[in-house]
């Protein structure tokens, strides 16, 4: 196919003018991946937003193309000189067509390319499940999405290249899209109804007659479009011409309107309406939908927390409700960024703002007459929210006076969206990039907010106060941008103010990080050195797990059957010890135990029982040694464990042998040889403190930098902290370490109540478990008799797991020297 | 320009002041009306909250502790403590309710079947076995029953979420002991069974803690076991009149009353400042709480009277009212509470009015006809009549007794003796009496 030099130029001139939507989408699309990929949000949220980010930039671009190629060219009378060219009408149209649809396949592409640099395998697997970071890949292949969207897409071009030529405003072209774009859901609804309801074809699948409602609108699109468009360009130019000017067509007619001002801020306040008036009336509709929708929406919400439920929520129809709600929102998002735009934009184009400086106009009345108009468009739609919700609650007025003030709480983002908004409108001269940057801007500043909220750690009123910065911008910079001297001092304006809001937002993170005091240098040095040198000789995953877990081995279970046959206790019991026995002797390392294994310590304590019950029982005798044994063992491998967690069940096991060994007559069932061994291994205080030395080092220098470890002591939250909040709990977390440091080393003369009691509130722990205050003689041991926090209860290990993780609860308490004094007398009887 | 015409446009758009203004004023009252309803009801709850303290209704972690402390002997402590960490050898209660030895089968079963199926004395012996095992756990509660009650436990309310470790061992104790009973039932050993009862009243007595309606439910959970075991020792040929006499005094007092259920209610209030601190569902503006406060402050005596004169109904009742569903989301609702009193006081008179049956047998050598002939034996219509409303169901079959209350799905007392599949399926409250 040949084509000529002019053809060829015109493909080229109209790709030129598309690309900078293209780079100004991929910019947002690169920003919303960004912000995924760092503000703290569960796993799953951050997937939803790159998920969104990426089938969001060709949709957006869809929406923007006719605009673009279209509107663009008719708000700067291009398309005149256009006409004016020995080309056919059709062939421009054609051409602005095949560059749109070439363009749509660069957008793909764009999007593409930005989610594979997050996530390559996306790109290669095509979303498949297994790409966890792009969850919702699945929901492409599941629901046909792919093809529904692209042909979504191919619709909304279409319509955008429709209304482009029909309407004379970029903006009203815009808006008016907003409702065409849901037409092939409704009429995809339609059809499912009718086909499923009305005529019985089950074999109509809702995706199925979603695509036949796309076809069918996307052939009534394409013939609008092109209609319109060979309309328009078939035209006389002069014709054209006049339609393209409002004055000119004004003149034209028979009778105008005089303005009538009261006084030089009315005659403003008029012109900004006027100037607008199609725009705001537009937006306002478009927000008082999305206000309606939110009343219905709430009404599930509502019914939700008052059937105090899930059921109702997470029902088809509330799915249903959610699906809208993913339409709704964006268009409530577009409506407010709009509205903010309104404020500049229109007064941008063709320099008309200069018409009220040469006047001699304030600038800061034509700044605040510019943000009247749009800032009461959005009271009113509160308003009449607040009405239509107090009258559709009418039987239960208390829930729509909640939900009302509820809806107060909504305004806040929706001035910051407006806020950041209205920013545009002075960055950009052209209607319709100020349209297309509005959003954008909103996003990127939503983005960031949400950054110095999650990451940063900035409190609400700091937020609130950012939000006014932009404001400030756009009245610092009135006067010049009203006498157009869009030069290097205005532009440092809006840099300036930009600075200062990442700068305040940064403040209190660096306030926190100078304040919050520290580990001493002493003791830090000691931590790391003490790290280096253990971490050396203990290699990282040496830990085994051991479990004494009769229940599971099959002495009933969860889903005994009726005619189960009964295993006597014993029996399982006894086989859970000779597989712990097989653990211990195969594998020689570290060790860590399960809070089930705690039932190991009930069984020898009634294996003793009976021992002593029949002296004579050979068998008996060998099981209570055998456990005790065990036990024994247990706690040496637990010794040589770099996790604190172990130090504590170590000491847990070891009161229970105390408690053991301190019986009558024990002596002589476990018999002379075994007796000895467990009592000197008990009487080891220097290893125990060793081991706890060691596991303070290791456990510090290994999780000195993970905010997971934080999270285990201080449940900061699964959704991640902030690091403002890191910096206040890395401090806690190093002083406690320092003080858990220096108990380890000092022994006994450093367990002083004022560092036990640190310690506990370091930790959060009631002080009581450290032995001080209240009953505290009953939790730290001093005496082992008095020892009542249950010794050997695994359902209260296991019901109070969080309580477990209070380190160096008996550390050095006077149960240490009970176990040394068992020594002693067993030497001195010898 | 000849054909243009001045004249002046008397639209709203001609009245800027008015089109931009009055919205805008609006919003602005509207919010400075929500402000200070804000503001009005941020001293409010100032006020209710200052009072309520006052009065010792709303508590801190702190003197939740400080209540549980008080009033304890502390003599039992290392008894108890030892006792449950023995009886806690039984595992994870959830495998011991699924065990399948005596007790566990489909009840009402036949006690005295001469020949009773080699599966269900295969249970029984193992079941004897592992009493016998677990002989110094009950020795060593008879032991700590020794002791002054009630006895403190080492219980630090650290959060109140979370479980109440000492009120676990309780349940721990009153199972193996309830396993005791029913194994000594079966063994027709009368005075072991006693004996278990007797323990089962002193573990009660000693882990008693009434400091709020969550605590109060681990005691009727407790005491739900002991109903349990009485009410399947029916069907044995084993207690004498002297016995029932003693069992039924051991049944305990009327758990219920409107008294006791208002009391727990405004116990359980000392959680609801936590709790409403801790849910994240809804924003607790000032406004909300003082509604919140302020219902709980008014209605909750008169919703709990209007649950007595509404019975079996306050199960559906579910309030329309947002408040007030947010309040039942964080403290248990005056319907809730009675709800669950209710139906152990159902249970409880269904005993009692068992051992009347079974003493009735025993003294007049028939069955009664009627369940109005147990005023002999002492009882009234107090004991057949669920919560004074439904009569409880009575049927003769030849040498067997069935009596049986409101069904616990429609709290409705079923016409005719309804028919039971399994131990799971307890809705019935069907018991046998031989």
């Amino acid at each position: 196919m040949n084509i000529s030099p002019a053809i060829r130029n015109l493909y080229w001139k109209e790709a030129r003018q598309l690309l900078p939507l293209l780079l100004l989408l991929g910019a947002v699309a690169f920003l919303l991946h960004f912000t995924a990929a760092i503000i703290h949000v569960r796993p799953d949220q951050a997937a939803q937003i790159h998920f969104f980010a990426f089938i969001g930039l060709p949709a957006l671009y869809a929406v923007g193309a006719g605009a673009m190629l279209i509107g663009q060219e008719k708000e700067q009378r291009t398309i005149l000189w256009l006409q004016t060219l020995p080309i056919e009408p059709r062939t421009i149209v054609v051409t602005k067509l095949v560059v749109i649809f070439i363009g749509l396949l660069a957008a793909w592409l764009l999007s593409f390319t930005l989610a594979g640099f997050y996530n390559w395998r996306f790109v290669v697997g095509m979303g498949t499940s297994s790409s966890s970071f792009f969850a919702r890949g699945d929901i492409i292949q599941e629901d046909g999405l792919l093809l529904t969207w692209n042909l979504h897409s191919i619709f909304l071009i279409l319509c955008s290249v429709w209304m482009a030529w029909r309407w004379d405003s970029v903006f009203s072209g815009l808006v008016a899209l907003l409702p065409l774009s849901i037409l092939p859901g409704l009429l995809g609804f339609l059809l499912t109804v009718i086909s499923s309801d009305l005529l019985g074809f089950g074999l109509w699948s809702e995706l199925y007659c979603r695509v036949v409602a796309l076809v069918m609108l996307l052939v009534v699109a394409g013939v609008l479009s092109w209609r319109a468009g060979t309309r328009f360009l078939t035209a006389a130019p002069t014709k054209l011409a006049a339609k393209s000017s409002r004055l000119t067509l004004a003149a034209n007619r028979d009778r105008t309107v005089a303005i009538v001002p009261h006084s030089p801020t009315a005659a403003l306040l008029w012109q900004a309406i006027q100037q607008n008036k199609a725009f705001l009336i537009g937006n306002g509709l478009l927000l008082l939908a999305a206000g309606c929708y939110l009343i219905r929406f709430t009404k599930f919400f509502v019914a939700d927390i008052v059937s105090n439920s899930r059921y109702i929520a997470y029902g088809d129809d509330m799915n249903f409700e959610r699906g809208w709600l993913f339409v709704i929102i964006p268009f409530a998002f577009l409506a407010v960024s709009w509205l903010g735009a309104s404020t500049f934009i229109t007064d941008g184009l063709h320099n008309r703002i200069r018409f009220l400086a040469d006047r001699g106009v304030e600038a800061k009345t034509a700044w605040w007459t510019r943000h009247a108009p749009p800032l009461a468009v959005i009271a009113a739609v509160f308003l009449a929210t607040g009405f239509l919700l107090l009258v559709s609650f009418g039987e239960t007025y208390n829930n729509s006076l909640w939900l009302c003030r509820g809806l107060i709480l909504l305004l806040p983002p929706i001035l910051m969206i407006y806020a950041f908004a209205q920013w545009a409108g002075q960055l950009t001269s052209s209607p319709f990039l100020g349209a297309i940057a509005a959003p954008g801007i909103a996003i990127a500043a939503l983005a960031y907010i949400s950054f110095a909220v999650t990451v940063l750690g900035c409190p609400i009123w700091l937020v609130a106060l950012l939000c006014v910065f932009p404001m400030i911008a756009t009245y610092l910079a009135m006067g010049r941008w009203m006498d157009r001297r869009i030069d290097r001092s205005l532009w440092l304006i809006h840099v300036g103010v930009a600075a200062l809001l990442v700068g305040a937002s940064f403040l209190p993170l660096l306030i926190t990080k100078a304040s919050v005091p520290r580990m001493s240098s002493k003791h830090a040095s000691e931590l790391n050195l003490a790290y280096r040198s253990y971490s050396q000789t203990t290699s990282a995953n040496s830990n085994f797990i051991f479990e004494f877990s009769p229940y599971r081995i099959g002495w009933g279970g969860q889903n005994a059957p009726t005619n189960y046959r009964f295993t006597p206790l014993d029996e399982v019991s006894q086989q859970a010890v000779e597989g712990l026995k097989q653990q211990l002797s195969i594998h020689r390392g570290a060790g860590l135990v399960v809070a089930a294994t705690y039932h190991l310590m009930p069984e020898a304590t009634l294996a003793r029982f009976a021992s002593q019950a029949s002296p004579d029982d050979l068998e008996k005798r060998q099981k209570y040694k055998d456990r005790m044994s065990i036990i024994s063992d247990l706690v040496y491998r637990m010794r040589q464990s770099s996790r604190l967690i172990d130090q504590e069940d170590a000491d847990r096991f070891e009161l229970f042998l105390l408690y053991e060994l301190s019986q009558p007559d024990v002596s002589s069932v476990l018999e002379s040889d075994l007796h000895r061994s467990l009592v000197e291994r008990l009487a080891d205080k220097k290893s125990r403190q060793q081991a706890r030395i060691r596991a303070v080092a290791l456990e510090y220098g290994k999780s000195k930098w993970k905010i997971e470890e934080l999270n285990k002591i201080y449940r900061a939250g699964e959704d991640g902290i902030s690091w403002r909040s890191i910096a206040v709990l890395r401090s806690r977390y190093d002083r406690l370490y320092e003080e858990l440091w220096i108990l380890a080393n000092g022994g006994k003369s450093a367990a002083t109540p004022q560092r036990l009691g640190m310690i506990a509130e370091l930790f959060n722990a009631p002080k009581m478990l450290y032995g001080l205050e209240g009953e505290g003689q009953f939790f730290r041991v001093d005496d082992i008799d008095q020892y009542a926090d249950g010794i050997v209860s695994a359902d209260r290990v296991m019901s109070g797991g969080y309580i477990r993780k209070f380190y160096a609860r008996q550390w050095f308490a006077g149960w240490e020297d009970q176990a040394a004094a068992l020594k002693t007398t067993g030497d001195s009887n010898e | 320009m000849s054909n243009v015409t001045i004249e002046q446009d008397k639209s709203l758009f001609q009245k800027p002041f008015l089109l931009i203004g009055l919205p805008l004023l609006g919003l602005i009252l509207v919010i400075a009306y929500l402000a200070a309803t804000e503001i009005y009801s941020w001293f409010r709850v100032a006020a209710i909250t200052k009072r309520l303290t006052a009065e010792g209704v709303l508590a801190t972690s702190e003197e939740l502790q400080a209540r549980y402390e008080n009033p304890r002997s502390r003599e039992g402590t290392i008894a108890w403590t030892r006792a449950a960490d023995m009886a806690n050898v039984m595992y994870p209660s959830s495998t011991f309710e699924k065990l399948p030895f005596v007790g566990n089968g489909p009840i009402p079963y036949d006690l005295s079947n001469k020949n009773p199926p080699s599966f269900e004395s295969e249970m029984a012996a193992a079941a004897g076995t592992y009493l016998e095992r677990l002989q110094p756990a009950i020795q060593a509660i008879e032991a700590a029953a020794q002791f002054p009650t009630p006895v403190w436990q080492p219980f630090v309310s650290t959060d109140l979420y979370l479980l109440l470790p000492h009120l676990q061992d309780a349940r721990d104790l009153v199972r193996l002991l309830a396993l005791d009973f029913e194994y000594a039932v079966f063994e027709a050993q009368r005075e072991r069974a006693l004996k278990d009862l007797r323990l089962i009243e002193r573990v009660i007595a000693a882990y008693s803690d009434r400091e709020g309606v969550v605590y109060s439910w681990y005691e009727i959970s407790i005491r739900q076991d002991l109903l349990r075991a009485v009410n399947s020792s029916m069907s044995a040929d084993l207690w004498t009149a002297e016995n029932l006499h003693e069992i039924l005094l051991r049944i305990g007092p009327e758990f219920y009353s409107l008294s006791t259920i208002t009391n727990e209610a405004k116990q359980d209030a000392k959680q609801m400042r936590t709790n409403l601190e801790k849910q994240t569902a809804i924003p607790l503006t000032p406004s909300i709480r003082f509604a919140v406060l302020s219902l709980f402050d008014e209605d909750y005596s008169q919703a709990i009277l209007n649950t007595k004169n509404n019975w079996p109904k306050y199960y559906s009742q579910k309030s329309e009212d947002f408040a007030k569903a947010l309040l039942q989301r964080n403290v248990s609702s005056g319907e809730q509470i009675a709800g669950i009193y209710i139906r152990h006081e159902i249970e409880r008179q269904l005993t009692r009015t068992a051992i009347g049956i079974k003493k009735f047998k025993l003294q007049e050598v028939r069955w009664p006809t009627n369940l109005e002939e147990l005023k002999v034996v002492g009882l009234g219509p107090e004991d057949w009549t669920a919560v004074g409303k439904y009569r409880f169901g009575f049927e003769v079959d030849k040498d067997k007794a069935y009596l049986w209350g409101p069904d616990t799905r429609d709290e409705l007392v079923p016409p005719h003796r309804p028919s039971r599949n399994s131990r799971a399926d307890d809705s019935s409250r069907l018991v046998l009496i031989r």
